[in-house]
């Protein structure tokens, strides 16, 4: 285990600074999602927008990177590297490297959890926001490791990468025709099954290409189980017509029940109310990505039936704990509403979002959700809004429009 | 007992064959110099026996082991420097010796400040700053202070002046003073090695031409010359070790590559009745291009 640690040493001597970038990197995110939570979304579009690059290009790329610096120094491809001349089995460089990879996803997670502690989150919180962070390094490291081990130089692993991104938008190409054009729906169980087989196919291509090489250093043979696995992920993706069986089903549902998480919007978040519309932007868990949540009654014509819920109303039960629950139907229709009922919020489909966003559910509703916003909601995000001026309404029924379209 | 032992070792590039049947023994603590011009197979040779390269036929066994199953327990007893090996250049001399001493049991700090020393590096450069001498030189001080059994060298001393193939020598016989080992050491350039080595082997195109010591060599070959008489000399059918057979008017001259007392008395009475015959000894370079343009005359026909 010491000879694995000094490799693992070694490994962190040679990749100091890029950490060090990573670092700054992170806690730059986590500086820039503070800044976003007092910012107003529409006056500071191009902040949001260098924001969300940061968080969503720059971040993810030097973690992509940082798996090739890792393999770098000792490449595992059929060669005279320098490792291989010396008493270094592939086995033990392999543990040091997924030992220091391991390391290297926690390492978002650890630094942001000052952060996180500075916005109150509580211990429900904490654990799904280092799972999420966690879970998103994880997936970078899935993609890249291949990559990397059957690369011998970075510069081949660029090259390797690229070569990848082809090949995905041509396997994404053959989906489009093979599948056609009919929008046919798929049932939630058989795209969750898909998605999870597709995750278990490469999760396997990857980790038998990399017990290759470490072994066995025989690249061609990696390349090809990777273009398999590919092929084999396009298949599923066609042809794979199975739910969840009933029994992965039930534990997935288990696991998946709702979980709320609670922000105190005291604690970040900014919230302002113009007439009829309030505004929360707030800093969600899940990472310190923003959420502006724009809740509007403010048409003119429909303030008439709609209930007058955003006035201040004292003399509302609890006016000091109210919650905002923002849902997605069927992908395509949104629905909020605000309750001060917890147990209301543990419905089915709730879903929340993980990115900066504006959502009018009046303008939104019900069949118009901004197309970039669809690929970000993936839970529920529960805004607790404390002794502050959004009262109690409900718009889960939005008023017709005008012009008669729902 | 050998350190080295190939048995019909063969290895194929896709159709084109780098190794046939290659038949190879290095006994211990000799200085074996594998020689054979560039593409002769020299390290694909090397290769296989560090285990970097599978063979496709035969069997190489290093330090008794298969060197498919080379492992740790070996390779602590083996140093390697290759002309194109990648060292860690990210890395400063000092660095790259700490990041090796752990990996072995038998490391001796003194020898390393010794060779350190005496190699002249400057142990916070990094290797990447450092001339290809100096490069070769620091791959060869992270190879002795284990004081490795065997040595491997693959064209350690190309592209290097004089006075650092001179240190270079000097460092590897600082360690050959201090414990029996043995050294394989392969080059282009017989010259190179020449006074390193006690045996040497010649590759050409992927097969062994012959293994054995430097004397012995040496004392099998001769530069015949033959100044003829009035007796018309006997020049049909040479005997299958004259080499380079000519004749220049009443002169004749040979190389006999199986020369001996015995076969001297045979073919100057026999063959020569009435001349002078005067064998001269042959330095090993003007043996080997000897070798060499043989080599090109028995393939000449056929590619012609």
């Amino acid at each position: 285990m010491s000879l694995t640690w000094h490799i693992v040493r070694k490994d962190i001597t040679r990749l100091r600074w890029v950490i060090l970038l990573w670092v700054v990197a992170l806690a730059g995110e986590m500086t820039l999602a503070s800044l976003q939570a007092t910012l107003d979304v529409e006056g500071h579009t191009l902040f949001y927008m260098a924001a969300w690059t940061f968080g969503n290009v720059f971040i993810p790329v030097i973690g992509y990177g940082l798996v090739m610096g890792l393999q770098d120094d000792d490449p595992v491809t059929e060669g005279d590297s320098f490792w291989m001349t010396r008493p270094i089995t592939g086995g033990r460089l392999l543990s040091a490297k997924a030992l220091l990879l391991a390391l290297l996803c926690l390492l978002p997670a650890v630094i942001s959890v000052p952060f996180w502690l500075g916005h109150d989150f509580g211990l429900g919180a904490l654990r799904q926001s280092s799972l999420h962070v966690l879970w998103r390094q994880v997936l970078i490291s899935l993609l890249a490791v291949p990559f990397a081990v059957i690369s011998s130089s970075g510069a081949k692993f660029v090259t390797n990468t690229l070569v990848g991104m082809v090949a995905v938008l041509g396997l994404w190409l053959l989906y489009r025709l093979v599948a056609g054009g009919g929008p046919t729906p798929i049932p939630d169980p058989v795209l969750v099954s898909r998605g999870w087989l597709i995750l278990a196919i490469w999760v396997f291509a990857a980790g038998a290409a990399a017990l290759n090489q470490y072994y066995r250093h025989r690249t061609r043979r990696s390349v090809a189980l990777l273009v398999t696995a590919a092929f084999a992920c396009l298949a599923v993706s066609l042809w794979w017509d199975r739910g969840v069986p009933a029994a992965l089903a039930a534990g997935t549902a288990r696991r998946a029940e709702p979980v709320l998480i609670e922000v105190a919007a005291r604690a970040g978040a900014h919230i302002s109310r113009d007439g009829h519309t309030v505004r929360i932007i707030s800093v969600i868990p899940d990472f310190s990505r923003t959420i502006v949540l724009e809740v509007s009654e403010s048409e003119p014509e429909s303030s008439a039936t709609y209930p007058a819920s955003l006035s201040e109303n004292p003399d509302a039960p609890h006016p000091q704990e109210h919650y905002l629950l923002v849902s997605q139907d069927d992908g395509r229709a949104m629905t909020a509403e605000v309750t001060r009922n917890p147990e209301e919020l543990h419905a089915d489909r709730v879903r929340y979002f993980r990115s900066t966003l504006v959502f009018n559910p009046y303008r939104d509703l019900p069949g118009n959700v901004p197309s970039n916003m669809a690929p970000w909601i993936a839970g529920a995000v529960l805004v607790k809004v404390e002794g502050r001026d959004a009262a109690l309404f409900r718009l889960a029924d939005p008023p017709a429009r005008k012009d008669g379209k729902p | 007992m050998n350190v080295i032992e190939t048995h019909q070792l063969s290895r194929r590039y896709g159709k084109a064959d780098a190794l046939h049947g290659l038949d190879l023994t290095v006994p211990t603590g000799s200085i074996f110099a594998f020689i054979g011009a560039n593409g002769a197979g020299k390290t694909t040779t090397i290769k296989v026996l560090m285990n970097l390269l599978e063979p496709t036929g035969g069997i190489a066994r290093v330090l008794g082991v298969d060197s498919r199953k080379l492992g740790p327990r070996q390779r602590e007893k083996i140093g390697y420097v290759s002309e194109n090996q990648k060292l860690p250049d990210w890395m400063t001399v000092r660095q790259l010796l700490d990041y090796c001493r752990p990996f072995y049991p038998t490391w001796d700090r003194d020898l390393e400040a010794k060779l350190l020393k005496q190699f002249e590096l400057p142990p916070d450069r990094r290797i990447r700053q450092l001339s290809r001498g100096m490069m070769m030189k620091a791959a060869l001080l992270s190879s002795l202070p284990y004081r490795p059994k065997l040595l491997v060298l693959d064209e350690p001393f190309s592209g290097l002046d004089p006075l650092v193939r001179d240190e270079f020598v000097r460092g590897m016989l600082e360690v050959s003073q201090q414990s029996e080992w043995t050294i394989f050491i392969s080059s282009h350039d017989i010259n190179e090695v020449e006074q390193l080595a006690d045996r040497v082997g010649l590759i050409d195109a992927g097969r062994m031409q012959f293994a054995e010591p430097i004397d012995a060599l040496m004392g099998r070959f001769r530069r015949v010359d033959v100044t003829l008489g009035n007796a018309e000399p006997r020049l049909e059918s040479p005997p299958p070790g004259w080499l380079e057979v000519e004749r220049m008017g009443n002169h004749v001259r040979f190389v006999d590559s199986q020369f001996s007392g015995e076969s001297f008395e045979s073919y100057r009475s026999g063959r020569f009745p009435d001349a002078d015959v005067v064998p001269a000894p042959m330095k090993l370079r003007e043996i080997f291009v000897t070798l060499a343009k043989s080599r090109r005359v028995q393939v000449a026909p056929a590619g012609a």
